[in-house]
């Protein structure tokens, strides 16, 4: 084997090593809030590592440009798609583990308009008060100035 | 030739983990982990093409790759709005 293939089966095999260790981490972890994790970091990296071993093979400019934009296609598109599903998946009630022990967007959701809302807001002064937020199963957090919004 | 041999056992050990991802497809209790499940199996098929390039001395396989990217977003970004609007 010469250097060329040696380095190639060395990275490609990390490569694929992030890819089992995504895959694991898929069918091993607890909810869907988690596997996010498993699927965002570990999957994007794995295929991009062996996409660059296939560029170090080739030694190709062509190659090599192609294999640089699905790489970047690759990062640029896959926090973007793991983080809508996950948000789609809060949306629509998808409960967390039990092991979960604080749920930060709790009541900071308005679920009709869809729109994420700060719980609290400041006044002039430049004091907190809970601002009004309707989180969909009626209970409404409390009016800051009881003026409504 | 241990080059090659290498990287079919690379695409075998790719192959296995696919069926755990498969599992977890089967299995996903909520339409959102199957998407991230498919999401997944997305990337197995860009590695495995890619591998598949070098050992079969196809260069034209690295476009497929570019292809199915791009269309597992955009598959992936309608499923996200289809699960908020729908809401199922």
């Amino acid at each position: 084997m010469s250097v060329v293939e040696v380095v190639t089966v060395v990275l490609a095999g990390v490569g694929g090593g992030g890819l089992v260790l995504a895959a694991v981490g898929v069918l091993r972890l607890p909810d869907v809030y988690s596997r996010m994790h498993a699927v965002g970091k570990a999957g994007t990296t794995g295929a991009s590592i062996i996409l660059l071993s296939v560029a170090v093979y080739e030694r190709d400019l062509v190659v090599g440009v192609k294999v640089l934009v699905i790489i970047g296609v690759c990062f640029l598109t896959m926090p973007v798609v793991v983080h809508m599903l996950c948000r789609a998946a809060y949306l629509v009630g998808v409960a967390p583990d039990n092991s979960t022990w604080r749920d930060e967007l709790a009541g900071a959701y308005d679920r009709k308009a869809r729109r994420l809302r700060s719980l609290w807001e400041e006044d002039r002064q430049g004091a907190r008060h809970p601002a009004v937020c309707d989180n969909g199963d009626g209970r409404v957090a409390p009016d800051a100035d009881g003026m409504g919004d | 030739m241990v080059f090659e041999k290498l990287l079919l056992l690379l695409l075998l050990i790719l192959a296995t983990s696919l069926v755990l991802v498969v599992w977890r497809l089967m299995r996903g209790p909520s339409v959102a982990d199957r998407a991230l499940a498919f999401e997944l199996i997305l990337l197995h098929i860009a590695g495995m093409v890619a591998l598949y390039a070098v050992v079969a001395g196809v260069r034209a396989m690295i476009d497929v790759v570019l292809i199915v990217v791009v269309a597992g977003f955009v598959s992936m970004v309608a499923v996200a709005r289809y699960m908020e609007e729908g809401r199922y």
